[in-house]
């Protein structure tokens, strides 16, 4: 019997497909075991989704005087303890049948969902992820669930964003590596089963929508670059590119270098003669234009929202605190080096008061859950960086082996570089400020959401470094060591609002 | 094809030992907390004087309360705790401490609504809690407990207020999906080892 074209592209990519639904099931336990609400900002972004189901219209930056949540939001909190767990390890969900009763008799009332998502709401943030959280918000609502409920059905849509993003970053490393066939297996899972991922990745949360937008411009681009850049892969990238800016304003971040990408990728297709660039550029431009008129039709002719980023370079650069030392491009340009690597000596001190790369990236990367309030213990942390070390000296290998080969792709490690560099930033502007301004700290380890497909890449370099013998073992290692973290979460997770 | 088989199921079973030695360690000891950490000294008693937690579930079970109290650095704190319902004293207890982390034998044990905590001695008090929701008051079990001992009771804390289809199963099927997802990732790099 023939196989229709679903079952043959469901056979050619059924590692893919394993991979994915090795993620979902991981977001869905995070789903079910992050008590409502105990996920960073996720009350605000229910907001959001809450004024656009209720209203027809996303927040808006103009309304001040509108509060953040609705009276039915700001119950649910009042019913789930909210203020007394966040940033308290003594404070517990409601868990006894008392606690119970008082909760259902709050939910129960029949308050206004309505009355919400003014300014505060993320009104900044752009509405595609929103949009999309529309559709199970208002199933659910149509069930006759509770906010509780409503909140549940959309963290499901952030589980199955999530599934997808590990299926992108599959056929990403697929197309990097495709000599190393266990390198995409490996990297996907190394992401996909990461705990930090799966509680992000099923939260509410518009980073659930940003991993698998920016992990498939990674792979468009990789696929471009390994099998030459046709039409439709033009088209796609250019709509990626325009579904990444209706998402969330770091993904700009990833711009410049994907742009550059495509130079190459023009440039290349120019030299080959085979294709021609007009027809290529044409469907770029096609690709963006089309969603674009779409966005702006919705976002501007509909809702009257404007246009300009919520923050923009000279807003960062403004001296909104006459306190605060006065800000400048070197400034932040040091800055920037200064959180990822060691200062250099012409540099002033940026004066962290601790070593972020470690404190807050590395540790939040591997595991910080809850509003910021609790983490694995310290020896975890040690014992994964040497796990992480020995991958990277793994991949190290693999390119001085390869090295020749690789001057062949140095477009290709030249644009990821720069869609990294982009990304920190875009992330170190609003730090910059942040940490002029005031003493709390901006950065988050979520902020790198955008380059997981790198981090699924760099993996899948070290199966390729371990060699055709051990890299079987070192993949077998990855996603073995990496699910243990996961479990180890959910049970940390459990230990800290349960016990 | 074997080797990494092999590989997977000792790392797999190396793991399930850990897991089963840690959860059979010291587990969780507490019955309930009021939510407050004991961030600062937020409220002072005067000698004679009570003060009183709004809205306070004891939880049932509950034989001691556990508080963080200051006493200026004088010697001969005592204080009373004093649980209450619509028609009077519930539960009693007193003890008399030296500053810092205290426990107050109660009894009988039962379920009130509101807890108040009298000064009985002739020293200030002070009582730390969180500024923004009041004092701290936590209640811890009787018994030593293990986690695995516990597994049960925390699947029942868990399925209140969530979205909890199969009731206090809903726990153990989030964890059997996690050990799911660790089976099919096990599975998708041996079947592309297989085809390497």
């Amino acid at each position: 019997m023939e196989r229709t074209w679903f079952g043959r592209w469901a056979s050619s990519n059924s590692v893919a497909l394993l991979c994915a639904l090795a993620t979902l099931l991981s977001a869905i336990a995070w789903m079910s075991v992050t008590p409502p609400f105990q996920a960073p900002d996720e009350p605000t972004h229910l907001a959001y989704v809450q004024r656009l189901a209720e209203t027809g219209r996303p927040p808006s930056p103009a309304e001040t005087d509108r509060p953040s949540l609705s009276s039915a939001g700001q119950a649910a909190l009042d019913a789930t303890n909210f203020s007394a767990v966040i940033g308290n390890q003594r404070g517990k969900p409601p868990w006894s049948a008392a606690e119970q009763l008082r909760a259902e008799r709050i939910l129960s009332q029949d308050l206004a969902e309505n009355n919400g998502g003014g300014a505060g709401a993320y009104s900044s943030y752009p509405p595609l992820y929103y949009g999309l959280a529309v559709g199970p918000y208002l199933v659910a609502d149509w069930a006759g669930a509770s906010i509780i409920g409503q909140l549940t059905a959309v963290r499901l849509l952030s589980c199955l964003l999530t599934a997808l993003a590990a299926f992108f970053i599959f056929l990403f490393v697929r197309d990097l590596l495709p000599g190393t066939p266990l390198a995409a297996p490996a990297g996907a899972l190394a992401v996909g089963l990461l705990p930090y991922v799966g509680f992000i990745g099923s939260s509410v949360n518009n980073d659930a929508l940003l991993l698998p937008i920016s992990a498939c411009l990674f792979w468009l681009l990789a696929r471009s670059f390994r099998r030459g850049l046709d039409s439709q892969g033009a088209a796609a990238i250019g709509l990626v590119l325009v579904l990444g800016w209706a998402t969330k304003p770091t993904f700009v971040g990833l711009v410049p270098g994907a742009l550059m990408a495509l130079v190459a990728l023009l440039i290349c297709a120019h030299r080959s003669e085979k294709r021609n660039v007009l027809t290529l550029f044409t469907s770029l431009v096609l690709g963006m234009a089309l969603p674009f008129a779409l966005f702006l039709a919705v976002t501007v002719g509909i809702w009257g929202r404007s246009l300009r980023p919520a923050v923009t370079a000279s807003d960062v650069l403004a001296n909104s605190n006459a306190a605060a030392p006065s800000k400048s491009v070197g400034g932040l340009l040091s800055y920037v080096w200064q959180y990822w690597l060691p200062r250099l000596p012409f540099m002033t001190d940026a004066n962290f008061g601790f070593y972020p790369l470690w404190q807050t990236m590395f540790k939040g990367f591997v595991g910080r859950f809850g509003w910021g309030d609790y983490e694995f213990p310290s020896w975890l942390y040690s014992a994964v960086l040497w796990c992480w070390i020995a991958l990277l000296a793994l991949a190290t290998r693999a390119l001085i082996v390869s090295r020749r080969a690789l001057r062949s792709h140095l477009p290709d490690f030249l644009s990821y570089a720069v869609m990294l560099g982009g990304l920190l930033l875009v992330i170190g502007g609003p730090g910059y400020v942040t940490h002029l301004d005031s003493p709390f700290p901006f950065e988050q380890a979520r902020y790198l959401f955008p380059a997981l497909a790198l981090f699924g890449g760099l993996v899948g370099l070290a199966i390729r470094g371990a060699g055709a013998r051990f890299g079987s073992y070192v993949a077998v290692g990855v996603v073995v060591g990496t699910s243990a973290l996961d479990l180890g979460g959910l049970l940390l997770t459990l230990g800290r609002y349960y016990a | 094809m074997k080797g990494p088989i092999v590989f997977a199921v000792t790392l797999a079973v190396l793991l399930a030992i850990g897991t089963a030695v840690w959860l059979s360690s010291d587990g969780p000891d507490l019955l309930g907390p009021n939510g407050s950490p004991p961030e600062a000294f937020i409220a002072d008693i005067p000698p004679g004087q009570e003060v009183c937690v709004g809205k306070q579930l004891i939880p049932e079970g509950a034989q001691t309360a556990i508080m963080t109290l200051g006493t200026y650095g004088r010697s001969g704190g005592e204080i009373a705790v004093i649980a209450k319902d619509a028609n009077g004293a519930l539960v009693r207890g007193s003890a008399a401490f030296k500053e810092g982390v205290v426990v107050v034998p109660l009894r009988p044990s039962r379920v009130a609504s509101a807890l108040c905590l009298k000064n009985t001695g002739k020293v200030k008090i002070a009582v730390a809690g969180r500024p923004a929701a009041g004092l701290s008051v936590a209640f811890p079990s009787s018994t030593s407990t293990t986690w695995i001992s516990s597994a049960s009771e925390i699947a029942h804390r868990f399925a209140a207020v969530r979205v909890a289809p199969l009731g206090a199963l809903t726990m153990w099927a989030a964890l059997l999906a996690a050990v799911a997802a660790g089976i099919v990732g096990i599975v998708a790099v041996l079947r592309s080892v297989r085809s390497s």
